[in-house]
């Protein structure tokens, strides 16, 4: 799904890549990117998802099953990001929660964490979060690695998801979704721009009566390059994010202790063959019945 | 809409929803049907702070993102609206110098009129035509022909004590009782819509198909006008009532004659009784009554002209300009007369241009049956539609001849579109139509040319008015469309010149505007409202300016805006009747008193030099906006009647039959009615944002966003059915039933109405039996009436029963 | 009493066909399985995939020899857990097994068949095998099994290769060089009587009556 490689084909500077040492930081500038989603003002018209489809070509199945507003009951390889509908009763009467669902470019990605393929997840300067297929080896850990469930893997066991539409974004251009959003609910710029927007619509929201209304930009995994006004900032969960995102503790267990403590264990292992065998020497035969013959 | 304010078009533009404090969306769902024009009314939220006020049958997208919902019975809007209107008069809410002077709230009706509240009847109702005779509702007029008014409003046979009276019935409780919305949530909503009454609040109304589509549609919406009037929300930005059309096109369609009542331009075509161009004109010429500009008096000029684009050098004085080229109707044939005739077996062909009327006619079994008694059909269309394959049904037995042409969509041609905005704009072609598809212009220039050779060799009974229309294009068989906006807009036919002497437009030229046109045979202009869209120093629908030196949105220099590119119509009733806008910071008019002329941030919609004391809706002979009128043939005040089908007796009607009394009744066997014991449930209609119409289901991007053809039911009434999200259900009517899946969802709630409970069905209606994805065509279900003013059948509000498949 | 000389010129048989070939069923994909693993586990022997038929394909068949692997370990299973009973003098073994690391076998309770070393090898296959199995289906279908199953079980099969795995290299170096003789056992299934009598004295015992 990437279109530009951590060679960094269109001069791209790299952040981070997994199972890698950090890139150099401070060759390439790049300000962290953000889209803002104004969910007080969605309407749910799904144009981003047509848009999506549009932009990155994707053979978008037709569901069978009956899912109600939903265009699909889940992501899919093919699927890159989809509205989610729930209705909910709130202390302002019945509200219809209308989110958009995709990759949330997290800055402390957990699939860049989680995988083991050097190279196969990057992070350019920019925040933005890819996937480059040629190093992946198809182990699936991106998706224990991700607070959100967004990997979604092909036949080939490839990981896809939202690139942020990395061709557009390093082209100068907004992403497709962004581009297409007939309300203007969502917005595209700096991270520090678009926090500046969302905290000035929270602010008019809570005049409007909704004093929960609050920006959410997970701070469990370093804030995230989608970040989201919750017109009910109380029920998070209802939107269908979790309260607290962040990587899983099992996973930072296996990515840090436990990968020390094996590599420990294995070379001292075999350092502990070594010293015998130079200390002590192969445990020969019959020394007992040697002195006995 | 254009019985009470002279034009039926959307006031303000799109762009200037976002000048309102207040955005009342009833009949209308902009988010869902109108996503993109939606912004400017969240605009208005992010800019100004305006409150967005959604009424509707169930909580839509637009509700998702409004400050307040409000849901009401489907087909019980007129209640609603008529128990606003008596709220704003009981409180005096009203901006009274509004109302004196711009509306005709001061003149005297005769004491002809009358309206009885037990049976629902105005004066003068004939049970046998079921007609009304208007003339009775007419004003009394003095000695010179002029209105009678007083100024102080006190009269009883004034307009505003019998509007007042009128409406005294529609009290909150009422409201409660008819439409299900509790009293406290309209009298809040009341409060907030009545504050806009204030000089510089403005109230935007957002309406569309959700109104037009019952058999009281064009009172409905009148009642909205009114309203607007009485708070002087017209003219203003940020004010006005605006149909939003559900096409991108769909103005322009309007304003080019679709309706058989209409020429191009809402000129009118002649009647049998008009024998005469001199009688036709004469007719069709209303005579000022009051301080008007009175527009309409140019008739004739526009007229002529028109004549003059069609027929040219054929057209002279001393054959009336060709009128005789016209048929003269005996009786106004509109759509749901010519498929009840099709029905009938009265029609031997039909050519279809881009219209589907086995998905979109009511009780579309009607339809189907009437295709299948014809003896051949022309089908234009981008898709093979459902109307192209209507035989498929019954292939044996069918002997319709059908010839598909496949046709060009927007994208691959050169055009413009009129937009809800009245703005004309350019699109350019992207690409070829695929395969033998042609464009329109190419498919209607072939037709004729085969059919003037015809005529040219074989003769015919009246062969001129084909052997002589004029038909000046480079390529005959292939016009383009800037040589057909060239004709639309006009040009001079000998050196034109204005009062003082001075050449506005040299023979051979395109004229500036339609002020310049002639009724002495000098000009021809074939559609004198667009007139001033292409004028010689270019074609302004091209225009992409996106300056906009006065903030209010205007966008004077993007496109061109019908007419004479006026952005709000009306708009000098944005200043007090001295002149002085009524809010200065949204200034849009005024009168400089040193020039003694209008100036300001839009094109003047009134002669610029007219002095203030003329009325602002210059279409009218009244010059002021109608909050009576008797042009309506059901009535002057919109009163509520119930849906055709409804599921109570009208409760203000005791001894009426509750329902609109000169609604036009078929009664072919199809033609059935449903009563609510045996059908208790009351459906609607809709669209959503994922399709269009019944086009986008055969184009796979849109079909994958919204595969299913589904219903929408209360949880409540899911739990009775026992069902759940995903079952199918039946939905049936006399005329027929389908199935679908079921969506139970707490948007919409079972209503109390008079103390019964109501369930309502939602259908959405995009689906059909060609396409990517296919389902039920929800038109099977849908009753065969029709708003009487506007031939617009009843869409919303019929009954229903469901259950489970 | 033989010759020591003679003693090192008998073959006895350690292993029989069967023996040999579920040892190899098992330990041909296990190499495979923890080159593999190794490679997977830590970015620094990424290079290791290239020789094992690149990393998508080594990521494949990692799951695959994985099944085959769990196949043979069962077999393994049948054939000798009744072997691989730990006793008192294992436990005696265990307790002392620097003697044996020193080659002062004298030192230690006589081995049986099986000493207490090659016996806690076998259940580290056993029960890691088992391990490996569970948490690699639910590696391998992660979103059919609720996320964080997902997680517990990638730690799980990777605390399961730091364990087995220190084992296999200590195997690997006991049954070559670290034990020389011992190898010709797995291979052919003889080894030489002086080798049964002074590694597993019991055994030799229990076939010497024979």
């Amino acid at each position: 799904m990437s279109v530009v490689t951590s060679e960094g084909t269109v001069g791209l500077g790299l952040r981070r890549v997994s199972a890698s040492k950090l890139p150099a930081q401070d060759i390439k500038k790049g300000e962290t990117l953000a889209i803002l989603v104004d969910v007080s003002s969605c309407i749910g018209c799904k144009a981003c998802e047509a848009a999506c489809t549009q932009w990155h070509d994707l053979n978008r199945p037709i569901f069978t099953q009956f899912v109600g507003y939903q265009s699909t009951p889940d992501l899919s390889p093919n699927i890159f990001m989809y509205m989610k509908f729930n209705e909910v009763e709130t202390e302002k009467g019945l509200s219809w929660f209308i989110t958009k669902h995709q990759c949330m470019h997290c800055a402390d990605p957990g699939c860049l964490k989680a995988c083991p393929s050097p190279g196969a997840v990057i992070q350019y300067q920019n925040g933005v979060v890819d996937f480059d297929h040629s190093k992946c080896i198809g182990c699936k850990f991106c998706l224990s690695g991700c607070p959100f469930d967004i990997p979604r893997y092909d036949a080939n066991n490839k990981p896809w998801k939202c690139n942020f539409c990395i061709d557009r974004v390093s082209s100068g251009l907004s992403p497709a979704c962004v581009k297409t959003c007939p309300t203007n609910c969502l917005h595209f710029g700096t991270k520090e721009e678009m926090l500046f927007k969302a905290n000035k619509i929270v602010e008019s929201l809570k005049k409007r009566g909704f004093e929960n209304a609050t920006v959410y930009d997970p701070q469990g995994v370093g804030g995230t390059g989608y970040i989201y006004v919750l017109p009910h900032g109380d029920k998070v969960e209802m939107y269908g994010f979790p309260k607290e995102a962040s990587i899983s503790p099992l996973v930072s267990l296996w990515k840090g202790p436990v990968k020390l403590i094996g590599s420990i264990v294995l070379w001292g292992t075999l350092l502990g063959a070594f010293l015998q065998l130079i200390l002590f020497g192969p445990i020969k035969v019959g020394k007992k019945e040697k002195k006995e013959g | 809409m254009a019985p009470r304010y002279g034009r039926g078009a959307m006031t303000n533009g799109w762009n200037d929803i976002a000048n309102a404090d207040v955005v009342f969306i009833m009949g209308g769902n902009p988010a869902e049907n109108h996503p993109c024009g939606f912004k400017w009314a969240l605009k208005a939220r992010e800019k100004r702070g305006a409150k967005i006020i959604c009424v509707d049958p169930r909580f839509n997208r637009t509700a998702a993102v409004s400050d307040i919902f409000l849901q009401i019975r489907p087909g019980s809007d007129l209640a609603f609206m008529g128990g606003l209107i008596n709220y704003v008069i009981q409180n005096k809410k009203y901006n009274e110098e509004y109302v004196k002077h711009y509306t005709n709230a001061a003149y005297i009706v005769k004491d002809t009129y009358s309206f009885d509240p037990e049976t629902g009847l105005f004066s003068g109702y004939d049970p046998e035509k079921r007609k009304y005779d208007q003339s009775l509702w007419n004003y009394e007029l003095d000695e010179k022909g002029m209105a009678k008014k007083d100024m102080t409003l006190e009269d009883p046979r004034c307009v505003f004590q019998l509007m007042k009276k009128h409406y005294e019935r529609y009290t909150p409780e009422v409201v409660e009782k008819i439409t299900g919305v509790p009293k406290d949530k309209f009298l809040e909503v009341a409060k907030i819509i009545a504050e806009t009454g204030a000089p510089n609040k403005a109230m935007t109304h957002l309406y569309a198909l959700g109104w037009t589509h019952h058999s009281f549609g064009t009172q409905l919406i009148g009642s909205m006008a009114i309203l607007q009037l009485l708070l002087g929300n017209i003219g203003v930005a940020g004010g006005g009532v605006n149909a939003l059309r559900g096409h991108a096109n769909v103005q322009g369609a309007t304003d080019l004659a679709c309706e058989s009542r209409f020429l191009p331009g809402y000129l009118r075509p002649p009647r049998a009784n008009q024998q005469t161009l001199k009688d036709h004109i004469e007719q069709s010429t209303p005579k000022a009554i009051d301080t008007s500009m009175n527009y309409w008096s140019n008739y004739g000029k526009f007229y002529v002209s028109l004549l003059k684009a069609w027929f040219g050098p054929h057209a002279t004085q001393e054959n009336e300009f060709a009128y005789h080229y016209l048929p003269k109707m005996e009786k106004l044939i509109s759509w749901d007369d010519i498929v009840d005739r099709m029905y009938r077996g009265k029609l031997d062909g039909f050519v279809s241009f881009g219209v589907n009327i086995v998905n979109n006619t009511a009780n579309a079994q009607k339809a189907i049956n009437g295709l299948s008694k014809l003896k051949w059909m022309v089908f234009i269309d981008t898709f093979e539609t459902e109307m192209a394959g209507f035989w498929k049904s019954n292939p044996k037995n069918i002997n319709t001849e059908v010839l598909l042409l496949p046709s060009a969509i927007f994208a691959e041609k050169d055009s413009s579109f009129t937009n809800s905005g009245r703005v004309i704009k350019w699109h350019w072609k992207a690409l070829d139509p695929p395969g033998d598809a042609k464009d329109e212009f190419w498919i209607v220039a072939n037709f004729f040319m085969k059919l003037r050779e015809l005529y040219q060799k074989e003769g015919g009974a009246f062969p001129d008015p084909i052997l002589k229309l004029t038909w000046n294009f480079r390529n005959p068989y292939h016009p383009t469309a800037e040589e057909i906006l060239h004709e639309m807009n006009g040009y001079a036919l000998e050196d034109l010149t204005d009062d003082k002497g001075n050449v506005v437009a040299k023979k051979g030229e395109r004229v500036p505007g339609f002020a310049v046109l002639k009724d002495d045979g000098t000009t021809a202009c074939g559609m004198w409202l667009y007139s001033g869209v292409f004028p010689q120093s270019g074609n302004r629908a091209k225009s992409t300016d996106t300056s906009d030196p006065s903030g209010l949105g205007m966008y004077h220099n993007y496109g061109f805006s019908w007419p004479a590119n006026r952005r709000i119509l009306y708009n000098r009733a944005s200043s007090d009747p001295s002149g002085k806008p009524w809010d200065p910071k949204r200034k849009v008019l005024w009168w400089n008193d040193i020039e003694q002329k209008w100036v300001g941030n839009d094109v003047p919609d009134i002669k610029p030099d007219l002095t203030p004391d003329y009325g602002p809706f210059i279409m009218l002979p009244e010059g002021r906006g109608r909050l009576f009128a008797a042009q309506l043939v059901d009535g002057p005040f919109p009163e509520h009647y119930e849906p055709y089908e409804s599921p109570m007796k009208n409760i203000l009607h005791p001894k009426g039959d509750g329902r609109n009394p000169v609604v036009k009744v078929f009664k072919s066997e199809l033609d059935l009615l449903a009563t609510s014991q045996d059908f208790p449930h009351v459906a609607t209609t809709y669209r959503v944002v994922e399709h269009f119409h019944f086009w986008t289901k055969h184009i796979y991007g849109p079909s994958a966003l919204m595969p299913h053809m589904f219903v929408e039911i209360s949880t409540e009434l899911a739990q009775e059915l026992k069902v759940k999200e995903g079952d199918k259900v039946k939905i049936s009517t006399p005329r027929g039933s389908i199935e679908a899946y079921v969506l139970p969802t707490k948007r919409i709630k079972p209503l109390a109405i008079n103390g019964k409970t109501v369930h309502t069905i939602g259908i959405p209606i995009h689906w059909g039996n060609e396409g990517v994805v296919k389902g039920a065509i929800a038109n099977l279900i849908t009753p065969y009436v029709w708003d009487p003013n506007s031939q617009t059948p009843e869409f919303k509000g019929f009954l229903c029963k469901v259950e489970k498949a | 009493m033989e010759d020591v000389k003679n003693l090192e010129e008998i073959q006895v048989e350690r292993f029989s066909k069967v023996d040999r070939l579920i040892h190899w069923f098992m330990a041909v994909p296990f190499v495979y399985l923890f080159l593999s693993g190794l490679g997977m586990f830590s970015p620094k022997f990424a290079w290791l995939l290239p020789f094992l038929g690149g990393k998508e394909f080594a990521a494949w068949l990692h799951k695959w020899a994985g099944i085959v692997f769990t196949v043979a370990a069962f077999l393994a299973f049948l054939k000798w857990v009744k072997d691989f009973v730990l006793d008192k003098d294992d436990v005696q073994w265990l307790k002392n097994v620097k003697y044996y690391l020193k080659g002062e076998e004298e030192k230690l309770p006589e081995a049986g068949k099986y000493n207490a070393g090659q016996k806690t090898f076998g259940w580290m296959v056993f029960i890691g095998g088992l391990v490996f199995l569970i948490s690699g289906i639910i590696m391998w279908f992660p979103e059919e099994f609720p996320i964080f199953l997902v997680r517990l079980s990638i730690l799980l099969h990777d605390i399961a290769f730091i364990i087995v795995g220190a084992g296999f290299i200590i195997h690997v170096y006991m049954g070559t060089i670290g034990v020389p003789g011992s190898l010709s056992g797995i291979i052919t299934g003889k080894v030489s009587a002086l080798w049964a009598m002074s590694h597993h004295p019991r055994w030799f015992k229990e076939i010497s009556n024979k």
